[in-house]
């Protein structure tokens, strides 16, 4: 065998070799655009490697001249792929000059095909046997093509182009891949020039353009090669500090998450798979996930996601997990998106934690809440029970003495039906409301979460005024009711507001107590504002909040009562926070004072 | 509020042909701002054999009450503008008085023995056993019976006073002290058989025989007290 058979063979791999590399690498990452026009001009290059080979051998002159025909062809797609490769891999070089070379390779092309037999000769017009690494070849004899200028400014453009790439580059401090990319480029131009002249001269019998091409591919080679030695140690280290991330997340409780987008595809760490229970081996999806999230969570989840990935908005989401043979467990998950250059989301990285303990916290904390406010209707409503005693011996009394004069009626000879039929009515109409008395103590009694309503303010505070009826009269008090009947409707919960109202004018008759009956006038005003909100207050013409301690009076405890408990204004707060509304206390500049709060208003169904 | 719809027509058809009557049937009068019950109430009543009149409200009562009409009230201790109390304040102020049954809807104590300390003939829940509410009210009206024949009775005794002389009247203080006539002429200034024609005159005036008599009818007529101090009227 040869030693051009064996060499070129040689560079024909390595090129073909380099070339199928870099093209999986584009293939697995297709963003990697470099390595795919790497791999194109390595292809090329193997291919002009082979057809060189046979032009070495040809017989004809007409045989070589067809090859190196083709031999253009490879060449202008190494030429093409490398100006891009450099713009690609440095980020850098001038367009205008990328541009410009690429035509001027097309019209050599065009010349190679359409004007001569090939792109460097004008005519072969015969073959001279030469002597090469100890064989006999055929090397080109003819005059030069003048399309060979052509290949002149377009290297010399290249070297132009290279070379500013590459200063380019070492600015911005990529000074290795300037200086490895930049240097055999412009060292492979120069030579490709050179063995191409000393081909057209008689002095070698082909360009050599393999054994050019693979002192461009060594470097890169070396520059590959180390970036698998750094990605070597690079494992080594990512390796370390996912075991500190992963003592650090095991010692925070902390759930790691990789989703990747394209391939719906979820990396989760040891913590985050037991939550949802899943086993190592597992191929977790995104739906695979939701599907364990507990079922009244799952759509909220859902729209967190698409929110997080249509938004640039990190992931906010608590959930719950009610994994079979264990305990209701809920996780906060935090993510971010990561995109493409073009926006595309490929990919979701974040923590999850266990918040199951903060959650049963709260739970507990809503719930002492909420048997406060129990505990203080039951107060407000042992400071009412003489009052309801009062409510409910009305109509019983009425009930009684009917059912004692019908009974007398019917002893007589000739009972008066029509009579009888009255007070019948009259009895059905009393039980009626002994019941709407009962249900009113009942539903004040009765603990019960937020149940919003669409409310009208105008039933709402008549019904507290009817409550208050008996202790405003043992008062000798008057209620004053503002309320439009046109006013919109206010969101909220009946009872938590009948309450809150109930509290305050509690407060204000106890403000009263002690002032002439002239007043002991107090006022319930409703109106609706601008922006949506409903304003009520509650005034009275007492003798107003101690003005130094008027912001506290909605603390707990704070009384300036002798009775009470001191969480009235308190329990009030907490509803019509809970409302999302406001709450706070004013004195009358002519008196009294006045404590206003804030609801929302329903625009829809409102204003009858 | 609307008046009560139950007694009042009857109550004034009633007025109509018992006015004339010296002593009318005995009613009882209801003041209370729940017509409801205050119907029911007077349902009852009526049906017991009572005549009742509705008032709702003290003020109401106080403006249509019938003028010297026997009877007694039945009131709700917790009304709005006057309650229970002022109401048997303004009664008791007036020259016709009569007995206030006091109605509460809780059985407040304090409020009761107030009620009772002002007068009140009693003090009971709305919801009361009927035997318990029908003898307070007939307590009420026994009462107030009494207490009209006693108020009838002085104004009698007084009407017949207001008939006597200056000097008669004189004559009269001193028999009460207990003055023979002889010092009475003396303390007056004038001859014995005057005193003895005064006393004489003032004996038949005031429809009496003895000094006892006159002792007894000066008491029942207010004006002396027990211990016979002479009134400076």
């Amino acid at each position: 065998m040869s030693w051009v058979t064996v060499g070129w063979s040689m560079i024909a791999a390595v090129c073909m070799s380099f070339a199928a590399v870099h093209a999986l690498v584009w293939l697995h990452s297709r963003d990697k655009l470099a390595n795919l026009l790497f791999a194109i001009s390595a292809f090329a290059a193997g291919v002009l490697t082979v057809i060189e080979m046979v032009a070495m051998r040809a017989a004809t002159p007409a045989a070589y001249s067809e090859a190196l025909r083709w031999m253009h062809v490879a060449a202008a797609i190494i030429v093409i792929a490398l100006v891009w490769f450099v713009r690609a891999y440095l980020q850098a070089g001038r367009l205008w000059l990328a541009w410009t070379i690429v035509g001027l390779r097309a019209l050599v092309l065009v010349a190679n095909f359409f004007v001569y037999p090939n792109g460097t000769f004008v005519e072969i017009s015969a073959l001279k046997m030469m002597p090469f690494l100890g064989e006999t070849l055929s090397a080109p004899v003819g005059e030069q093509a003048p399309s060979r200028i052509l290949i002149f400014i377009g290297h010399l453009l290249f070297l132009i182009y290279a070379t500013d790439a590459a200063v380019q580059a070492w600015r911005r401090g990529a000074r290795r891949q300037s200086v490895t990319v930049g240097g055999t480029i412009v060292v492979g131009l120069i030579l490709g020039l050179v063995f191409s002249q000393l081909m057209v001269r008689g002095y070698l019998p082909a360009p050599l353009v393999g054994f050019v091409f693979l002192m461009l591919v060594v470097p890169m080679g070396w520059e590959l090669s180390r970036d698998v030695i750094q990605a070597g140690a690079l494992a080594d280290r990512l390796r370390l500090s996912q075991q500190r991330m992963e003592m650090a997340t095991r010692a925070g409780d902390l759930g790691l998450w990789e989703w990747d987008i394209v391939r719906d595809e979820v990396w989760a760490n040891e913590r985050a798979r037991a939550w949802v229970g899943a086993a190592e081996s597992e191929r977790m999806s995104f739906e695979s996930i939701l599907q364990r999230i507990a079922s009244e969570y799952r759509e909220a989840t859902r729209e967190a996601v698409q929110r997080a990935l249509s938004a640039d908005a990190d992931l906010e989401v608590e959930f719950r997990i009610d994994a079979p043979g264990d305990d209701a467990r809920w996780i906060a998950a935090h993510g971010r998106v990561e995109r493409r250059a073009n926006g595309k989301p490929v990919r979701m990285r974040g923590i999850s934690m266990d918040i199951t303990a903060r959650r049963r916290d709260e739970a507990e904390l809503l719930a002492q809440r909420d048997s406060l406010a129990q505990l203080h209707r039951a107060t407000s409503l042992g400071q009412l029970s003489n009052a309801l005693a009062h409510e409910l011996s009305q109509p019983l009394g009425a009930i009684l003495r009917n059912s004692e004069a019908a009974q007398l009626f019917l002893k007589k000879e000739r009972p008066d039906l029509e009579e009888l039929r009255a007070i019948n009515e009259d009895i059905m109409r009393d039980d009626r409301r002994a019941s709407a008395v009962i249900d009113r103590m009942r539903a004040l009694l009765k603990r019960r979460s937020l149940e919003m309503d669409a409310i009208s303010l105008r039933d709402l505070v008549d019904g507290v005024a009817a409550m208050m009826r008996g202790e405003l009269l043992a008062r000798q008090a008057v209620l004053k009711v503002d309320v439009p009947s046109h006013l919109p409707y206010a969101l909220g919960d009946r009872v938590h507001l009948q309450q809150v109202i109930l509290n305050l004018l509690l407060n204000s008759l106890e403000a009263v107590g002690e002032f002439s009956s002239d007043r002991r006038t107090l006022t319930v005003r409703a109106t609706a504002c601008d922006d949506g909100w409903i304003e009520v207050a509650v005034s009275d013409l007492g003798p107003g909040f101690p003005p130094a301690r008027i912001s506290q009076v909605f603390d707990s405890f704070m009384t300036t009562k002798c009775e009470g408990t001191g969480l009235g204004l308190a329990i009030s707060k907490t509803i019509v926070d809970s409302h999302g509304g406001r709450i706070w206390a004013e004195n009358d500049p002519q008196g009294g004072a006045t404590v206003r709060f804030t609801l929302r208003a329903v625009r829809e169904g409102g204003g009858q | 509020m609307s008046p009560p719809s139950c007694s009042p027509t009857a109550a004034h058809d009633e007025q109509g042909s018992a006015a004339a009557v010296e002593e009318v049937a005995p009613r009882v009068f209801l003041v209370d701002d729940d017509v409801p019950f205050m119907s029911g109430l007077e349902r009852m009543l009526r049906a017991t054999g009572y005549r009742a009149m509705c008032f709702d409200s003290a003020a109401d009562f106080l403006a249509r009450r019938p003028a010297s009409s026997p009877g007694c009230v039945v009131a709700d201790l917790q009304m709005p503008d006057m309650d229970g109390m002022a109401l048997q304040q303004a009664l008791a102020h007036s020259d016709d008085p009569v007995p206030v049954v006091f109605l509460t809807g809780n059985g407040d104590i304090p409020t009761g023995v107030a009620a009772m300390r002002h007068g009140a003939e009693d003090f009971l829940a709305k919801t009361a056993p009927r035997e318990q509410l029908l003898a307070a009210i007939e307590r009420a009206l026994v009462r107030n019976s009494r207490e009209r024949r006693e108020r009838a009775r002085r104004r009698e005794l007084q009407g017949r006073v207001s008939t006597l002389t200056v000097r008669e009247l004189e004559v009269m203080a001193h028999v009460l002290r207990g003055r023979l006539n002889k010092q009475i002429a003396a303390d007056l200034g004038i001859d014995e058989r005057t005193v003895k024609r005064h006393r004489a005159n003032m004996m038949v005036k005031l429809g009496i025989a003895s000094v006892a008599a006159l002792a007894q009818l000066a008491v029942e007529a207010g004006i002396v007290d027990r211990d016979v101090q002479i009134s400076t009227k």
